[in-house]
């Protein structure tokens, strides 16, 4: 039986539009086990991105509770929330997000700050990682002087560093081209099979297709929730047609 | 379309108004000072029918005022000269137990010349046969407090003179206790040294300045007395108030400069943030132009209204320091900032606007579809960062790494701050030097440094009152001195002053007044003139100058000193004793130098020797003696700089309010991402405040040693009027600390308030983002 990382409880997210509320996230149970790849889809406005804030603290609920290995982060203070950043999860966003007056050795490296960790473990995370993610011969170079993959490469890194227990991604792939896109969802695949729990908001097929769960959301609810099986151990077309036909059929 | 901007610019406009004003207050208050004094002068002077010229006769015979008064006669450029006997007073004056401290001479009432005064109070005439009423100058009244119906008690070494203040009156040459005001009176007692003023009116048509010259022409010679024009009396008493107004003028223009920058990085990040709405105007049709308009009227609007603003407040500034020169001349400080105002308001706008239209304008260079879709180019290198884990990603790393990587962005804050701390440090340190000048009226009168000094006006009760006082066990060392004897020049074309004041010692070798070049006189033949008097005479050390001592005996000295004053504004010089009598010049000691072998002493032994002497001396401390000059110097400076330092205050506060406002919003998405992995609020808040610290304390590191160098060059410039080559500063080191703690106190206090956002940084935007 697989272990709940993250379980929501009747959570419910609105925001107040020209003084009007509109509901988002609608009492949504919901649980993400750990080991799992979740991918998370629905069509525009449909709350998937707000639903992501919600499960990776980075936003406060309206009502309702979440958990987060156990413990509600919807009662945290800014300093446990903090905590919670640093020590159990990542974030990878579309824009990347990179400090830009740091270097690739030096983001990475940032997360770090106030951990436990000694500095011998955190350089050796660090270069195991870069040469996981082929960034070694890019260590010195500045955000600006990269392209859009190699970024979003060291944006993963850093969100790896610390070891978190879940790496949340927001359509990380959205601002990359093709060749860029598919590496970077190489990357995915590799950590998610070194056992990394990942949850991943996308709109794009290619990229659902990598995960081994995907739920789609609809109006601020789950309409849908398949199960594959890990990417690579079946048939890709088959794969394919299976997720295909599952978002037809939610009306994708 | 530009009122659109306010809603979304409400932080930027009020910061932008409040520099605005307060800038525009420090300059119209300063431009207000500079010129709301000549109008009321001339005013008295027209309502006073005011001579021309007053001289003052040096001889005690009526004869060698009538020499003058004819002499001044047969010129053409003179329609009459009035002649009125008075008397210096040499001797303390006292209401009650106040001692009333100003130069004054107790003139004789004569209608023709004080028929017009302006009457504060009371009467304006005396009665012919009223020997016990007097009419005093405002300025006296002012400075003392002193009311109608006060006794006013001239001390006279025959015995007390006593009147009865009648009224209080305002004349163009009696507005300053500093220099000779007229007591009026209806004769002058026959105890007093009476002498003769000659009040001269030119012809309609003629100037004093036409007086001078027609006498300088015809009686190429010395002139046995002294001479001043209202127009010097008035400039004379409004010095110390120009040279305030200048360094406010001064502090406003470059508090205003510093703010221009402050304000062109904030339109600068404003017309970043604006650039995609600025685009989008583009799509749709506007032109740069109209673009430009919108922008323009927008920061029109707020320059325009807090400059008006501005006006209005610096009214209350120039009211401060204009209230007590208005009282001693009777106006009610009607002060017309508007007329000053409105060229303000006009330069403050062109030059504002100049520099906003120079950021505005490069709007023009967006291009919607760069701009829609987030395109820009960058290629720029920079340095890699070392250090350990801890340091390089700590609040401090974080700073220190802004600070390395950033140096451009650097400089404006660090002008800002060094400009800040500097006008404040000026600021304090003038304060300080003003504070301390009757303490050291020695040096800034050019006086020796002595503990006690005992004057004594009747030269027969002179060696009585030193034998006195040296047989007293305290007292180590008398010193003889001569206080303001005269000398006179020819006085002929290209000599700046007829006469000059002379401090006489026996030898200077043990008295160590200051000289600023060469030596105080070591022979009888040598001479130690001003600053001012080598500049107005041309001479130099080694030159020769001729001179009359005594009135009459012609001698030539060797000029081997230099030193500055601000006694008779300048006007003096320094001779030894025996100048005088080696030659058989006669010469009066008039005041002794007392050291003290204990300063603990002091105050008992005035308190003994005032006992003692009673009328045949005046007993004071050093601290004391011409104090009116002092007061006069120093009095305009305690009541105009502290507002100048709340003024400046303010704008440095704000000025760094807004760079640590533009940072917070500059790296709102780097906060956002160092919030995402991890950073708390309070982590951010102190990379600030490191940020802002270190800034804070390099410009303290430089600006204090900065304002010590260049303090003394820029007061000595304000001071060019007394010849001032040196102005040593009086340090207070505990103040000085004080100040710049508060300084770096001011930075800190700044940059929480507008951190005060990095609570609000919201990571979702950075998500949508």
């Amino acid at each position: 039986m697989k272990k709940t990382i993250i379980q929501t409880q009747l959570l419910c997210k609105s925001f107040i539009t020209d003084g009007e509320i509109n509901n988002i996230i609608k009492n949504m149970d919901l649980n993400i086990y750990e080991g799992d790849f979740t991918v998370i889809m629905g069509s525009s406005g449909s709350g998937k991105s707000t639903l992501l804030y919600s499960l990776s603290g980075m936003d406060q609920v309206t009502t309702g509770k979440v958990f987060f290995d156990g413990e509600d982060i919807t009662r945290m203070k800014e300093k446990e929330i903090t905590k919670l950043r640093k020590e159990k999860l990542g974030f990878v966003f579309q824009g990347i997000n990179l400090i830009p007056n740091l270097n690739v050795y030096e983001n990475i490296l940032s997360p770090t700050y106030k951990t436990k960790k000694d500095r011998k473990q955190i350089e050796k995370r660090i270069q195991d990682l870069m040469e996981k993610l082929e960034l070694t011969n890019h260590k010195s170079k500045f955000p600006n002087q990269m392209s859009g993959g190699q970024k979003q490469r060291v944006a993963i890194c850093r969100a790896l560093i610390n070891e978190p227990k879940v790496l949340f991604a927001d359509e990380p792939t959205g601002a990359l081209n093709s060749s860029q896109g598919d590496s970077v969802l190489d990357i995915f695949t590799k950590v998610h099979g070194d056992g990394q729990s990942v949850v991943m908001v996308t709109h794009d097929l290619k990229a659902a297709l990598r995960g081994n769960r995907i739920l789609y959301i609809k109006d601020g609810r789950i309409d849908g929730d398949l199960a594959l099986a890990e990417y690579g151990t079946d048939d890709l077309a088959q794969r394919e047609e299976t997720v295909y036909k599952f978002l037809k059929a939610k009306g994708w | 379309m530009w009122k659109k901007l306010f809603r979304q610019r409400k932080v930027q406009t009020i910061m932008i108004f409040l520099v605005i004003l307060l800038c525009t207050a420090l300059l119209n208050g300063a431009m207000t000072i500079l010129t709301s004094i000549d109008e009321p002068y001339e005013r008295l002077k027209k309502e006073c029918h005011t001579p021309d010229i007053t001289v003052f006769s040096y001889s005690e015979e009526k004869e060698g005022a009538n020499r003058l008064e004819q002499r001044f006669k047969k010129l053409s450029s003179v329609e009459k000269v009035i002649s009125i006997p008075y008397s210096y007073i040499e001797d303390d004056m006292y209401v009650g137990d106040q001692k009333v401290e100003a130069f004054s001479d107790l003139v004789k009432y004569d209608k023709e010349v004080y028929g017009s005064i302006r009457v504060i109070e009371g009467d304006g005439v005396i009665k012919e046969g009223d020997k016990s009423s007097c009419l005093i100058p405002a300025c006296v009244k002012n400075e003392f407090d002193l009311e109608i119906g006060d006794t006013l008690t001239v001390k006279n070494p025959q015995g007390d003179i006593n009147y009865i203040i009648r009224g209080v009156f305002v004349e163009p040459y009696s507005t300053s206790t500093a220099f000779d005001s007229a007591i009026l009176i209806d004769e002058v007692p026959t105890v007093c040294k009476i002498q003769y003023l000659l009040k001269i009116y030119a012809k309609e048509g003629s100037t004093a300045e036409d007086v001078k010259n027609d006498y300088q022409e015809q009686y190429p010679e010395q002139f046995v007395g002294f001479l001043e024009s209202v127009d010097d009396v008035m400039s004379n008493g409004l010095i110390t108030i120009n040279i305030v107004a200048a360094v406010f003028l001064a502090i406003g223009c470059i508090m205003l400069v510093v703010s221009c920058l402050i304000i062109n990085f904030m339109i600068r990040h404003a017309m970043i943030t604006d650039a995609k709405t600025i685009a989008v105007y583009k799509t749709i049709g506007y032109q740069t132009n109209d673009i430009l308009k919108m922008y323009l009227t927008f920061y029109f609007v707020i320059v325009l209204f807090a400059s008006t603003l501005g006006i209005l407040v610096s009214k209350l500034i120039s009211k401060v320091i204009l209230s007590g020169i208005f009282d001693n001349i009777g106006e009610n400080a009607a002060i017309n900032s508007i007329r000053t105002g409105i060229p303000c308001i006009i330069i403050v706008l062109v030059f504002v606007l100049t520099i906003i239209f120079l950021i505005i304008r490069k709007t023009k260079n967006i291009k919607p579809v760069y701009a829609l879709n987030g395109l820009q180019s960058t290629n720029t290198k920079k340095k890699k960062m070392h250090g350990n884990v801890n340091t390089a990603f700590s609040p401090f790393g974080i700073a220190i790494r802004n600070i390395v990587r950033d140096k451009k962005g650097i400089i404006g804050i660090l002008i800002t701050a060094i400009v800040t701390v500097f006008s404040i440090n000026f600021a304090m340190i003038s304060l300080d030097v003003a504070f301390s000048q009757k303490e050291k009226n020695d040096y800034w009168l050019g006086i020796d440094a002595s503990d006690v000094i005992i004057n004594v006006t009747d030269s027969s009760q002179y060696d009585y009152v030193k034998s006195i006082v040296e047989k007293d066990e305290r007292v180590e060392k008398v010193l003889n001195v001569v206080q303001d004897e005269r000398i006179l020049f020819d006085w002929k074309k290209g000599v700046a002053s007829p006469s000059l004041s002379t401090f006489i010692y026996d030898e200077y070798e043990t008295v160590q007044l200051p000289v600023i070049e060469g030596h105080n006189p070591k022979t009888k033949e040598e001479i130690a003139i001003s600053t001012k008097v080598a500049d107005d005479f041309g001479k130099e050390i080694g030159d020769y100058i001729e001179c009359y001592l005594g009135y009459q005996y012609k001698k030539k000295f060797l000029i081997t000193g230099i030193f500055q004053t601000y006694y008779q504004l300048g006007d003096a010089c320094r001779l030894r004793s025996d100048s005088y009598t080696a030659d058989d010049i006669p010469l009066n000691y008039n005041s002794c130098s007392i050291y003290l072998k204990s300063k603990e002493d002091q105050k008992n032994f005035i308190h003994d020797m005032k006992e003692i002497l009673g009328n045949k001396g005046q007993v004071m401390p050093r601290t004391e003696a011409f104090s009116s000059i002092m007061n006069m110097i120093i009095a305009p400076q305690i009541k105009g700089i502290p507002p100048v330092i709340l003024l400046v205050f303010l704008i440095g506060g704000i000025n760094i309010f807004c760079i640590v406002m533009l940072k917070n919003a500059n790296n709102e998405k780097n906060n956002g991402i160092y919030k995402c992995i991890g950073y708390s609020t309070k982590d951010l808040l102190l990379s600030n405040l490191y940020y802002v610290g270190m800034i804070g304390l390099v410009a303290i590191i430089i600006a204090i040693p900065l304002t010590i160098a260049s303090y003394g060059s820029i007061m000595s410039l304000a001071l060019q009027v007394f010849g001032f080559k040196k102005y040593p500063i009086t340090l207070n080191v505990i103040h000085l600390l004080i100040t710049n703690v508060s300084s770096f106190l001011l930075f800190i206090l700044s940059t929480v308030i507008s951190s005060r956002s990095l609570h609000h940084v919201d990571v979702r935007d950075l998500i949508m983002d």
